[in-house]
């Protein structure tokens, strides 16, 4: 990290060269990755990522540098250098910056910091995990186990006098299995995280989660195609929810609402979805793999309530779509590293739970579909067309799951399909992903109860 | 610190603990700039080194990497990646490579324009092209309008001798115009991209722009059925892209890719040939020498429809007791060796788009595919995914269609291939490597729509 009087200096020089908002952001994460398939731990990889970037704005134009090169005529001539570039005017800045450091309270507490866990703990845990996934069935063609952790600490400090650190830590289990007749093959995967260090694994029932995987791929292995059209589509707690974060929530990010590309731009205080239906984004929670004390611009995280009972309520706000938008930043810019200028991303954003019984859900539709599990998908915020891929689904026949099938993909547009979200379940859960967007890829959670979608087009290799 | 001074240290200092090590050094040097209403909306610059290391200790490996290359990261990285190896246990296959024989073909990868054109003048560009593309009435705005440059300087090197180094260039301009016609909205997206400034021609971006963001105008489902399929160059060659391990060794030999043991096998259709070249000139898949430093060749992985060869890495190769493909790959720094293709693609066939379209007569033209990490699974080969296209009609391209999805399975349709365009497009690259293809008509797949 670098010494207070250079950071300030460095935020002065920027001001001076004509920017109205300077912000330095420093890291240093270490990383783990340990990789085990084939009956072999694959790789065994240590790493550590160090750099810091500046940013400047001059009203809604932005310039962003970053570099390894912490030497202190670096740091300056790069914070010139982008100021330099907004072509605004200089301007004689008589008060120099003087930066306090505020902590927020960090409410998720480590027990135990990777760095001081054996690395052979870590593979003893991967291995075992390997074990129980491969030793499963006998169809269990091969499987792959991933242990990764993150120990980032942060720095953020600006010329509004922004001045606080962070440290976050976060563990993750990534499980895959494949089961294979000789012909075909068929997958299966879950991939626990949390933010927290090597008590995740007593938190979480690795075991479980590795059966679950095992057990997928088996019965995707003899399920037949998927039929497609248009069906009502139950789409099951925890990973379900990434229904929302593609058909809304990229929707909702500055990123695509502040120019006016979102279909849910200018739209707050309208229903835009069906009543059933409350969405929130909360960084906030406790422990969990999406949650942040402070984001990557130093603005303290906070619960955002989205959709209330159907209205459109609030967007993701970081502070560049904050100006162009005439909003408070709300505590969500994020980004993978130093080498992306932050923006509005998503934390762990879920459907809140509603009033309808699980079982009621399914008793109800006569002939369509139930994702059990989802896979992922992806958003074109502009035009609102999303798809995900459904990792294990089954057919629901006169009010009771039927079969499996596989190969299904559910596709629509965000401002058609939310209103269409008409029965909500009481199961609510969260989910570990990873999101890809503008500012890189960052680890958020998806979530909700169980969901009835009335009607959805169902995409599937089988004619219905 | 240098790196020769860097390697000379490592080396040094793995020589004293009695291992031999590999480093990976790769420092990029990038700008970007994208414009909004005429004006810049957003500047990037970058200067970031990185380095990853191997280290074979016995029979076992370990790997570390550090974006912070100081007199204490010597040690650093040895021990931590000499601790790794301990974990890893013993590798029998995966060994430093080196061949003093070896002769390496120059490649062209970099090409000094793109730092001789003064930021100034790239900034203008990005402001002509949004205001050009801004000429057509129906163009509301853009979404996106930039141009990004890069240098790379790489070196390979490890303790039996190996000794290489590249420099790569690249400069991409883009533009996604959000196009608005009563209520429909849509954005396209164009782009020119190469390792030369002369790769980029405004008027060619600005006119595939517009037109992909107006070419869906009035698109509709269609009615849920098996249909005639054509895929567009660029959609066949994202399709390829997805399956692309299917080809890998490394998949192979775990049992995931189906191709396992079937080089010498009959798997696709006689007319498709898929290609591997990894000297086309100025191409960004392009290298003399692989992720291992091995000297990269051309070679067909299919040749009429037969599996000529799976790709290998050097660990894989030993594995199954031949030589590597050179077609180690790497994702930056990070020293895991996996399986990469160079300038991959599907080699063009002897019809036009039109006949093509004659024959698929009441099929589909498919021209966008999304949702590819989701919906395309490389282990079945299975792919069910959101598309948008044009009906075809009595030969030609009729009404756009969107919100269908388009469902097969990889190993299938290749071996159902009806005709292939005389014309090869590539894509911008990917992890592993850089895809093309033609235009290809595969018969029958199932479509869900209304």
């Amino acid at each position: 990290m670098l010494p207070v009087f250079i950071i300030e200096k460095a935020l002065d020089l920027a001001l001076e060269n004509g920017a109205d908002f300077a912000e330095i952001f420093i890291e240093d994460t270490l990383k783990n990755t340990l990789t085990m398939t084939n009956d072999k731990m694959e790789a065994v990889i240590s790493g550590r990522i160090h750099g810091y970037g500046i940013r400047v704005f001059s009203g809604t134009k932005s310039v962003y540098a970053y570099s390894g090169d912490f030497s202190q005529r670096s740091v300056y001539s790069l914070a010139k250098e982008v100021a330099a570039a907004l072509s605004s005017k200089k301007i004689d800045k008589t008060d120099p910056i003087i930066l306090n450091k505020q902590i927020f309270e960090n409410k998720h507490i480590i027990a135990n910091y990777p760095l001081a866990v054996e690395a052979k703990e870590k593979a003893k845990i991967v291995s075992e995990t390997y074990r129980i996934i491969k030793t499963y069935d006998p169809r269990i063609v091969q499987a792959s186990v991933t242990y990764l952790d993150e120990d980032r600490s942060i720095m953020v400090a600006n010329s509004e006098g922004v001045f606080t650190e962070d440290r976050a830590v976060r563990t993750r289990l990534v499980m895959n299995a494949v089961a294979g007749d000789g012909n075909q093959n068929q997958t299966g995967g879950e991939s626990p995280g949390r933010r927290m260090g090597f008590e995740m694994f007593e938190k979480v029932n690795v075991e479980e989660l590795a059966k679950s995987a095992a057990k997928t791929a088996l019965t995707m292995l003899s399920a037949p195609e998927c039929p497609s059209g248009v069906m009502p589509v139950v789409i099951g707690n925890g990973f379900g929810g990434v229904i929302f974060h593609e058909a809304c929530g990229h929707a909702l990010e500055a990123t695509s609402v502040a120019k006016g590309n979102s279909v849910f731009a200018g739209k707050l205080g309208e229903k835009i979805a069906n009543e059933k239906v409350t969405a929130i984004d909360d960084g906030t929670l406790e422990s969990e793999w999406g949650s942040n004390t402070i984001d990557d611009e130093g603005t303290k995280t906070t619960k955002n309530v989205l959709i209330e009972n159907g209205i459109l309520k609030n967007y993701l706000v970081d502070r560049l779509g904050a100006r162009r938008m005439n909003m408070e930043p709300n505590g969500c810019s994020r980004r993978q590293s130093y080498k992306y200028a932050p923006t509005s991303r998503m934390s762990n954003t879920f459907i809140a739970p509603g009033e309808d019984e699980s079982d009621a859900i399914i008793a109800s539709v006569a002939d369509g579909l139930y994702a059990k599990k989802m896979g992922g998908g992806s958003v074109n915020p502009v035009t609102g067309e999303f798809n995900f891929a459904v990792q294990e689904g089954y057919l629901i026949k006169n009010g009771k799951i039927d079969r499996p099938v596989r190969g299904a993909t559910l596709i629509g547009k965000g401002s058609e399909v939310l209103p269409k979200i008409d029965m909500v379940g009481k199961d609510l859960a969260l989910a570990e992903g990873m999101c890809g967007s503008a500012s890189g890829s960052i680890p958020t959670c998806v979530g909700q109860p169980m969901i009835r979608v009335s009607s959805m087009t169902v995409g599937g290799r089988e004619a219905k | 610190m240098k790196y020769t001074t860097f390697k000379d240290k490592v080396f040094a200092y793995a020589a004293k603990k009695g291992v031999e090590a590999e480093l990976y050094y790769m420092a990029t040097e990038s700008f970007s700039t994208s414009v909004y209403e005429g004006d810049i909306d957003s500047y990037n610059l970058s200067n970031t080194s990185g380095i990853g290391i191997r280290v074979f200790n016995n029979n076992s490996v370990g790997n570390a990497y550090s974006e912070v290359i100081d007199e204490r990261s010597v040690k650093m990285l040895v021990d931590s990646a000499m601790d790794n190896a301990v974990i890893s246990g013993i590798q029998e296959y995966e060994r430093p490579y080196f061949n003093k024989s070896d002769i390496y073909k120059t490649v062209k990868t970099y090409d000094d324009s793109v730092e001789k054109v003064p930021v100034k003048k790239k900034i203008e560009m990005a402001k002509e092209l949004e205001k050009t593309v801004l000429t057509n009435k129906d163009i509301i705005r853009v979404q996106n309008c930039a141009v990004s440059t890069s240098v790379s300087e790489m070196y390979l090197s490890n303790t039996l001798g190996l000794n290489l180094s590249d420099k790569k260039s690249s400069v991409i301009m883009y533009v996604s115009p959000i196009a608005k016609k009563n209520n429909w909205v849509n954005n396209g997206f164009a782009y020119d991209a190469g390792i030369g400034m002369e790769s980029i021609d405004i008027e060619r971006i600005k006119e595939k722009g517009i037109n992909e963001a107006l070419k869906y105008y009035g698109a509709k489902q269609i009615n849920s059925g098996a249909y005639k399929v054509v895929f567009e160059k660029e959609t066949m060659a994202i399709l390829l892209t997805c399956f692309f391990t299917i080809f890998s060794s490394d998949s192979a030999q775990k049992g995931i890719s189906l191709l396992k043991g079937r080089e010498g096998e009959k798997i696709a259709s006689e007319n498709l040939t898929i290609i591997d070249d990894p000297h086309m000139p100025g191409a960004f898949g392009s290298e003399s020498f692989d992720g291992e430093g091995v000297p990269t060749y051309k070679k067909n992985i299919i040749e009429k429809g037969v599996l000529n060869t799976l790709l290998y890495n050097t660990k894989t190769a030993a594995k199954a007791g031949i030589k590597s493909t050179a077609n180690a790959g790497r994702a930056g720094i990070v020293p895991y060796i996996g399986i990469s293709a160079h300038n991959c693609y599907i080699k063009k066939g002897m019809h036009t788009l039109d006949d093509l379209l004659y024959e698929a007569e009441g099929g589909v033209y498919i021209t966008d595919l999304m949702g590819m990490h989701a919906g395309a699974n490389a282990a079945s080969g299975d792919f069910s995914l959101l598309a948008r296209g044009f009906v075809i009609e009595k030969g030609k391209l009729a009404a756009p269609v969107e919100q269908i999805t388009v469902s097969g399975n990889f190993y299938t349709m290749i071996k159902g291939i009806k005709g292939i365009s005389d014309e090869v497009k590539f894509t911008l690259p990917t992890e592993y490597g850089v895809f093309g293809s033609p235009d290809i008509y595969v018969g029958m797949l199932n479509i869900a729509g209304k």
